[in-house]
């Protein structure tokens, strides 16, 4: 299939020809169960799969070939595009399909597109699941212009401008961008993921005079490439998104010479259903026609039939055929799809309905999202849910906001939904082998429903959650998800800076000659209340003859005060003997660490020290409390140092992983203190 | 009176420590004019009647004496003498006049050259009720002029990062990159409210604010506020985004006995409290249908810092050696224009001369023949000998340079002596300074030996 219609392309220009990507796999789980069934991109979103909606786009930006780039269920999209004609010598544009049954992420999709040499000219990359208005032309245009003058812009970044919370912004995508002022040229992309504070490195000002730092964007990931980004992905493997790949850019900017645009548009519309929030909001803008042309009652092809729906006022589209009593409401905001019959009494607002679906009596639904071939029956009261394909909900059924009811699925007679909750037919699998992105396994049917939960007739397995599936749960609806990728990506990063500074590694045995060396002179200078100058003069002699590195030496320091105590009081000291030890210690150990422990790196070995140091004396691990306590006070470690410890577990050779949480739980308490006077001190909103 | 105003004249020049061994900052000529007559001037134009100058003790009469009886300054001057051993800042300062100040206070520093319109930054003041309203401007490109004593690096550490929201009248960050190590740090808060934030750092802050009252009698309590600039600007500009305290969430960080709890704060006071809003305030907010009310009880802030830009006009501040320089030129080019008569009628002249354009020439100054200004100032009494040629250079009173000498983007103070056929380049020669005949020097300074030590 990759072949077909290259004889078109043959006569045109090959420069000419603009060029696209879909990306239509969505590389995540985030709407699973659904996705077991059927691919995001085929997902009706106001009874128009969603791949349509991006299809269009690009057909009325001019492109003249798209690749479709399709990894979990492939043959699906395949056949969709097949059967409405996207594929055939009709279409307004030629459209081939690439299969990879074992990619991974949007990265491997480019290293793929990259082997197979498809790329002649700036391309334009989009995701599968793209909603939007934007006329590409001449941002197409800008960016090839640019590409004349230089050939240093190797990407132009779509951004809708959207205040923060607005409701099509996703919080996946919340970014802070810094552009140069007169240029638009990205010069730093962190996200955010709710963290209050974001640290701009300064060099970002070192030759820009004059920049903005914008939170107002909304990423369409929708990008201009140059022909280069494929083979940019192909030769960094660990581009694993374009976020990656975008920061990959900016970090090398200076070895590279590769730079990456920003195009803000305003009044046009662009958003990516990228959850099932997402879902809802993108829903409701088409429905409210923040989407036009794209909307219900205008056809987009040849193939859709003329006159499929009719906008009433209150923005109710009804399809033909639909048989609605008349003692029944559609409020605002509807589609009726064709064939759907209505019972009586009943209300519907903010809902897309699909063909030929069947609603009884005195059912009342609000924001839901019913597919094709759904039956509701009568007293069933819905509320804010996804509804897929041949859901047969039986009477008398409440389902709660945040429900998905994958396709096929049998719920009822009279049960009660609780919110969040997710059935399939398909059992869920463990965690790490379910992925959006495999086919649908055929396992045994060895669990059985559980009728006391989805109703006698019910047929479906409720996926729940172990800890994840629960954050999960709450991320699907627009809760926020703990994202501790980047801070680890972070620490990694400031580790590896750290190696590249001793690059020999002396043999451990030095580090622990010298640790010893230094508890002795620490004890020395204790026992003869010796100055903490001439000790550090000291231990800083004992560091070149011993080739230790600082991050080392750091953390033998604070060991070897923690350990002084410990021998003053004895080693089977309790917490509160040892803590008698160590008060007296601390003051003139005072100057000693303030010297060693200096910014933020020193002070995450100091806290690697503590941990290390009470993990494997967990018997006075209440201790921890005062010492922590006792630092800050003095300075030597910061606020942001310790909740930054606290909250990432960093891998450790000598303390498991056990003891580390302990640890954790001995700290809890300095903790929350901390965080309740960071509140009060900073009087801050979040 | 809607504003008192404070002319901040007890700085040493402590950036500048090569001028100012002999003279007092405040009373460096520019344009043969004490650098303080220009905020004084600024202030009387603007109307003015009454102008506080803080001074230091020992040079208050001097002060006094140059303005009224040397530059015909009519406003009534209440000069404030503060002791001389006493190393305070401009907040300290303030702290010590809090008696006198009944209105907003407007505050500007002694060494602001500038003739922007006062009520463009008084009308942002009134039409946002600000509670800071500074002036920024754009940094002075650096000319060639500027370019006396490069090898000295100055001005990369004294850049401030300014954000300012989307129609950049309202300052949201400030950080000076002194105060930072390697990033700058932003708030999401900030950013949730300010969405679209422009960070310029080629601004000079021009030392030129609009306080609010409140703000001085804040100062009186909280102490740790020393300088104006450096603190409670930052201050200022962060407590924008913080909320009011409810009444009683104040010290409940208590509760952790083993080491003495820190306290957050040396005053517990919160700013908030000093900002009392008025009747019409409190009914417009019990009226309207939330804004500024949290879900929590707890208020927005009421603290707005606001800024104008000076695009176009003079604006510099000469509190180092090129923007004294700086600041001279630009006085030359500005007086260019006008209809001052910037040559003394009272010189005395030997033959032929050439002065350019944009030269200013002081009282009793004696030419010889053939000698050739260029964008030069010369001070009162000065002798200048045949031949001379002076260009992109700041002389001041009574200097005498013999035949034949050249001097280029020089600066030299008063008394000096310079023998003949000396040629100096983008130099400086303190006062009193002799220099012998067909010395050459370039990007040098010339002071006393004592004087020495300290550069």
């Amino acid at each position: 299939m990759a072949g077909r219609g290259r004889k078109k392309a043959d006569i045109m220009e090959q420069e000419d020809v603009l060029q696209a990507v879909i990306i239509a796999d969505s590389f995540d789980i985030r709407f699973a169960p659904i996705t077991k069934d059927i691919p995001r991109a085929l997902m009706p979103v106001a009874n128009r799969p969603l791949l349509e909606y991006t299809l269009h786009f690009l057909v009325a930006a001019g492109i003249q070939e798209i690749f479709v780039f399709c990894c979990a269920h492939a043959n699906k999209i395949i056949k969709y595009l097949n059967d409405t004609g996207w594929t055939s010598d009709k279409a307004p544009c030629q459209v081939t399909t690439q299969v990879s049954e074992d990619s991974l992420s949007p990265g491997d999709a480019l290293r793929l597109i990259y082997d197979r040499s498809l790329i002649r000219t700036d391309f334009v990359l989009v995701m599968g699941d793209l909603v939007s208005t934007i006329n590409l032309q001449p941002i197409i245009q800008q960016h090839k212009q640019r590409r004349l003058k230089d050939k240093v812009t190797v990407m132009t970044m779509l951004f809708r401008e959207a205040a923060p919370r607005h409701h099509t912004r996703s919080s996946d995508d919340d970014v802070v961008l810094v552009t140069e002022r007169d240029t638009n040229r990205v010069l730093h992309y962190q996200m955010v993921e709710g963290q209050s504070k974001l640290d701009l490195p300064l060099d970002l000002f070192s030759d820009q005079s004059d920049l903005d730092i914008r939170y107002n964007l909304l990423d369409c990931h929708v990008s201009v490439c140059s022909p280069q980004v494929p083979q940019l992905f192909a030769d960094n493997f660990d581009y694993q998104t374009r976020n990656d790949f975008v920061r990959g850019i900016l970090v090398h900017e200076e070895i590279m010479g590769n730079q990456v645009q920003a195009h803000v548009v305003t009044d046009e519309y662009a958003a990516r259903v990228s959850s099932p929030p997402m879902y809802d909001a993108v829903s409701k803008d088409i429905l409210q026609r923040w989407t036009y042309p794209l909307v219900p009652d205008n056809r987009l092809s040849s193939q859709e039939q003329e006159g499929f729906y009719t906008l009433r006022r209150h923005h109710v589209y009804r399809g033909r055929d639909v048989f609605l009593d008349h003692d029944s409401v559609l409020e605002e905001n509807v589609v009726i799809g064709p064939g759907t019959r209505i019972g009586s009494h009943t209300t519907i607002s903010n809902s897309v309905i699909g063909q030929n679906c069947v609603i009884g009596d005195n059912v009342c639904l609000k924001g839901v999202y019913l597919w094709d071939n759904v039956t509701v029956g009568s007293g069933c009261s819905l509320t804010q849910c996804i509804v897929c394909s041949g859901v047969t909900i039986a009477d008398r059924v409440v389902v709660e906001p945040s429900c998905v009811l994958a396709s096929n699925v049998v719920v009822g007679p009279d049960v009660h939904l609780p919110a969040g909750t997710r059935v399939s037919l398909h059992p869920m699998q463990t965690p790490g082998a379910e992925d959006d992105f495999q086919e649908p396994t055929e396992t045994v049917q060895h669990q059985t429903y559980q009728p006391d939960r989805i109703g006698a007739e019910g047929k479906g397995y409720i996926w729940e959650g172990d800890d994840d599936q629960d954050s999960l749960v709450a991320a699907m609806w627009g809760l926020r998800l703990e994202q501790e990728d980047s801070s680890s990506e972070e620490s990694e990063e400031s580790s590896e800076e750290e190696d590249n500074l001793d690059e020999e590694n002396s043999p451990p045995d030095d580090i622990r000659i010298f640790y010893t060396e230094v508890l002795d002179s620490m004890q020395r200078a204790i026992e003869e209340n010796i100055n903490a100058d001439n000790l550090i003069l000291e231990i800083n002699s004992s560091k070149y003859a011993y080739n230790i590195s600082m991050q080392e030496l750091n953390v033998c320091v604070v060991r070897c005060v923690l350990e002084s105590a410990h021998l003053r009081a004895s080693l089977m000291a309790t917490a509160s003997e040892y803590l008698a030890a160590l008060k007296p210690l601390l003051q003139p150990m005072k100057g000693l660490l303030k010297n060693y422990i200096r910014n933020s790196e020193s002070q995450q070995d100091c806290l690697m020290a503590l941990e290390e140091y009470f993990g494997t004396h967990l018997n006075i691990s209440a201790v921890l409390v005062s010492v922590l306590n006792f630092l800050y006070n003095e300075d030597i470690l910061e606020e942001d140092s310790i909740l930054k410890w606290y909250r990432h577990t960093a891998p450790s050779s000598t303390v498991p992983h056990k003891a580390q949480q302990q640890v954790r739980t001995a700290a809890t308490k300095f903790i929350q203190w901390l965080q309740e006077a960071e509140e009060e001190s900073e009087e801050d909103y979040d | 009176m809607e504003f008192q105003s404070v002319v901040m004249a007890a700085g040493r020049g402590s950036r500048m420590t090569d001028l100012t061994a002999s003279i007092p900052k405040p009373l460096l000529p520019i344009g043969n004019r004490p650098m303080i007559w220009y905020p004084v001037n600024m202030l009387e134009t603007a109307g003015f009647q009454e102008v506080i100058i803080i001074a230091l003790e020992s040079t208050s009469h001097d002060i006094r004496q140059a303005l009224t009886a040397l530059c015909d300054v009519k406003v009534s001057l209440d000069i404030v003498g503060i002791p001389d051993d006493a190393d305070w800042g401009t907040a300290d300062s303030l702290r010590h006049i809090k008696d006198k100040i009944q209105t907003d206070i407007l505050v500007v520093s002694c060494d602001l050259v500038c003739n922007v319109p006062l009520h463009q930054l008084a009308d942002i003041h009134r039409m946002h009720n600000s509670t800071l309203t500074m002036l920024l401007a754009d940094l002075p490109q650096t000319t060639d002029s500027a370019a006396i004593l490069k090898s000295k690096k100055i001005g990369n550490e004294q850049r401030d990062f300014i954000g300012l929201d989307g129609d950049g009248r309202r300052v949201v960050i400030m950080a000076s990159e002194a105060d930072l190590d390697d990033a700058l740090t932003v708030r999401r808060s900030v950013l949730k409210r300010h969405p679209c934030v422009r960070i310029k750092t080629k601004l000079q802050d021009a030392h030129l604010f609009l306080l609010k009252k409140w703000v001085v009698d804040y100062l009186q309590q909280n102490r740790s506020v020393s300088t104006i600039k450096g603190e409670l600007v930052p201050l200022l500009v962060r407590k924008q985004f913080s909320r009011r305290k409810k009444p009683d969430d104040v010290s409940k960080a208590g509760d952790l006995s083993m080491v003495s709890p820190p306290s957050t704060k040396e005053d517990n006071l919160d700013i908030h409290s000093f900002d009392e809003d008025d009747e019409m305030t409190v009914l417009t907010r019990s009226l309207s249908s939330g804004a500024g009310q949290r879900v929590d009880g707890t208020q927005d802030s009421t603290i707005t810092c606001y800024t104008h830009i000076v695009t176009e006009g003079m604006c510099v501040r000469a509190n180092t050696l090129p923007s004294y320089v700086e600041a001279n030129k630009q006085i030359l080019h500005e007086l260019a224009g006008g209809d001052e008569l910037l040559v003394h009628p009272s010189i005395t002249t030997k033959g032929k001369y050439q002065i350019g354009p944009e030269c200013m020439v002081g009282e009793g100054v004696s030419l010889g023949d053939k000698v050739t200004l260029k964008k030069s100032i010369i001070g009162k009494h000065c002798t200048i000998g045949d031949r001379v040629k002076i260009t992109n250079s700041v002389i001041m009173n009574h200097v005498t340079i013999k035949d034949g000498s050249i001097l280029q983007g020089c600066v030299v103070c008063d008394n000096a002596h310079m023998g003949d056929q000396c040629e100096l380049k983008d130099s400086l020669v303190g006062s009193s300074q002799n220099i012998p005949s067909k010395a050459k020097y370039s990007n040098e300074v010339i002071v006393n030996e004592e004087q020495m030590l300290e550069v």
